[in-house]
């Protein structure tokens, strides 16, 4: 898999052909405005629903091993 | 009951059959189920179907016609399998969410759903749609049903390979760097990518946040804006979605009359095969005849777009990616003896070699020494990319090209070279980096396999890219039905790697 990383960023590496100096990096591709919405409380994941899909679970709580 | 050809029928027409009574829904739906019985052991579209609940579900469309009703009702849909669906597995062909039962449901597949359309299935596709062929599916391989040594295109190129061959009415894709068109080109469908934002992606698992959008493939252009105009709308849950300026109209042009399309030569100059230039001429000449006007016009960053797109859709990737770690849902390590060794073996045996090798240039591209000269400089290209779209739209109305440089592949001629697997998409990717709508017709055949023609618009465009598209339709009148030529020699199924140990997910849909 190196020799391919390797093949790979060589190719992207042609950007470095073109001069970019005072181009603006893209933060989004449209005229946007920044969306807000109402400051209310609405329902998220019940306990259940979020624990449904773990792995392991103790005491309502995602289970892991010890650190290090 | 009318007898129907699975492989011809189009959403209105099937319609039209519900509306006049000449059909139910659950005969409809049973003629899909019944040719995914007939072909799925060639086609290996799905990796779920969801047989049972379709059955079921379209008797309630009819024993519920006055409460279920609406330009949807009763319409079989097949679904990718990166759009999370409540009470059905979700996998997106990888190892590591080979039991993930969603808790929620995509906002594009609630609105069809809400439109009680029948969904028969989730459909194949590259792990985490990183891929060009759908053959890194961790599960099974897809065939094009037009020759089933071929791979269908991907990463939709289950739901492309499902419509291809009458698996399906029609399907829902992702669509990054041309995961919708580009499977569309060789299966010879229709896909199309709206404009970024169109389509809310709450919902669809995230490969690159700025550049994916959930897309229809369908037998026809008319059937691609029928299904468009459910799944667009401003969604709270997206903060990034937007209501389009004017809402999606369903086609009915037959002329291109003082329509100017862009051919830029670039497009052009990318080794495409001759059949598929031809078919392209072909096409830029019925333009002419219809009333439009071809003119050249010049994209001139384009070689630079794909370098730009493998930094940055990579870069996204590996922060997206990120949260598959064993702890909250997914594949998790047999007895991990702490946190790191929980980590790295959960990504090392969850991940196959695609994602992986994008997680590892995305997170090269965002570290502190080579920021500047990868991401920074991709975003960079990027802008150019956008600017040379926006001049060439001061031209012309539209911009055309073919959508794929090549028909469909050879199974495993290119999982071997990453880089000539990415050269699969080097016409389809600059619309993304722009965020720009672009759809994919079949225009014709090239040794027997369709040839995909790309229309792309500036933003907004939908309209306009699916008129023109409609009446360019009209004129080539391309028969969708595939022949499945070929034999399949491999037998699809995954045959390398940890295929043997993977799980198939269950239908666990209640």
């Amino acid at each position: 898999m190196a020799g391919e990383l390797a093949r790979i960023l060589a190719h992207v590496g042609k950007m470095s052909e073109i001069d970019v100096t005072g181009v603006r990096p893209t933060a989004h591709v449209l005229d946007v405005v920044n969306v807000t919405r109402e400051d209310k409380r609405r329902p998220g994941l019940t306990r259940d629903e979020a624990l449904r899909n773990a792995p392991a679970v103790s005491d309502d709580c995602f289970r892991v091993p010890r650190m290090g | 009951m009318t007898t129907l050809d699975p492989l011809r029928l189009t959403a209105r027409d099937a319609k039209r059959l519900l509306v006049d009574g000449e059909i139910s829904a659950a005969e409809l739906t049973k003629v899909f189920l019944d040719q995914i019985a007939a072909v799925e052991d060639k086609v290996k579209a799905f990796i779920l179907v969801t047989a049972d609940n379709a059955a079921k579900y379209s008797t309630k469309v009819d024993r519920e016609m006055q409460a279920m009703r609406g330009p949807l009702a009763g319409l079989p849909i097949a679904v990718k399998d990166n759009l999370v669906t409540e009470g059905v597995t979700t996998t997106c062909a990888s190892r590591m969410l080979h039991n993930y039962q969603p808790v929620y449901t995509a906002t594009a597949v609630r609105q069809v759903w809400d439109g009680h359309v029948v969904m028969l299935g989730k459909t194949n596709l590259d792990e985490f749609a990183m891929g060009s062929s759908t053959e890194y599916s961790a599960y099974q391989v897809t065939a094009n049903p037009w020759d089933l040594d071929t791979v269908p295109g991907g990463s939709s190129g289950g739901s492309a390979a499902a419509v291809a061959a009458g698996e399906a009415l029609w399907a829902l894709g992702s669509d990054t760097g041309g995961s919708v068109r580009q499977p569309a080109s060789l299966c010879g469908v229709v896909g199309m990518k709206p404009t970024y934002g169109a389509v809310s992606r709450y919902g669809l698992v995230a490969f690159a946040s700025s550049l994916d959008q959930i897309g229809p493939l369908t037998r026809s252009v008319y059937d691609c804006a029928l299904l468009l105009q459910h799944i667009t709308g401003r969604d709270p849950r997206d903060a990034t979605s937007v209501e389009l300026p004017e809402p999606v109209v369903l086609p009915s042009a037959e002329r291109l009359d003082g329509l100017r399309i862009g051919v830029p030569s670039e497009y052009l100059d990318v080794g495409l095969e001759d059949g598929v230039r031809a078919r392209f001429d072909e096409t830029l000449a019925r333009i002419e005849e219809l009333g439009g006007r071809c003119v050249e016009v010049s994209l001139p960053h384009t070689e630079y777009a794909l370098p730009a797109f493998y930094v940055i859709a990579p870069a996204e990737a590996s922060a997206n990616l990120a949260r598959f770690d064993g702890v909250r849902y997914g594949y998790r390590c047999s007895d991990p003896v702490d946190l790191t060794d929980l980590y790295e073996r959960t990504r090392s045996e969850g991940f196959g070699p695609e994602v992986k090798r994008r997680i590892m240039i995305g997170t090269y591209a965002l570290s502190a020494g080579y920021y500047d000269a990868y991401y920074g400089r991709a975003q960079r290209v990027r802008s150019l990319v956008c600017r040379d779209f926006d001049h060439a739209f001061s031209q012309v109305d539209l911009i055309a090209s073919p959508t794929s440089p090549t028909v469909a592949f050879t199974a495993g001629s290119r999982t071997s070279d990453p880089l000539a697997m990415y050269m699969s998409d080097v016409c389809t990717i600059p619309a993304n980096l722009a965020g720009l709508p672009a759809i994919s017709i079949p225009c014709g055949l090239s040794g027997g396999l369709p040839v995909g023609f790309q229309l792309i618009g500036p933003a907004f465009s939908e309209n306009r890219v699916l008129a023109a598209a409609h009446a360019l339709e009209g004129a080539i009148g391309f028969d969708t039905a595939p022949p499945f030529r070929g034999s399949r020699s491999s037998s699809g199924e995954r045959d390398r790697g940890s295929a043997d140990t993977t799980p198939r997910p269950e239908d666990t849909h209640p």
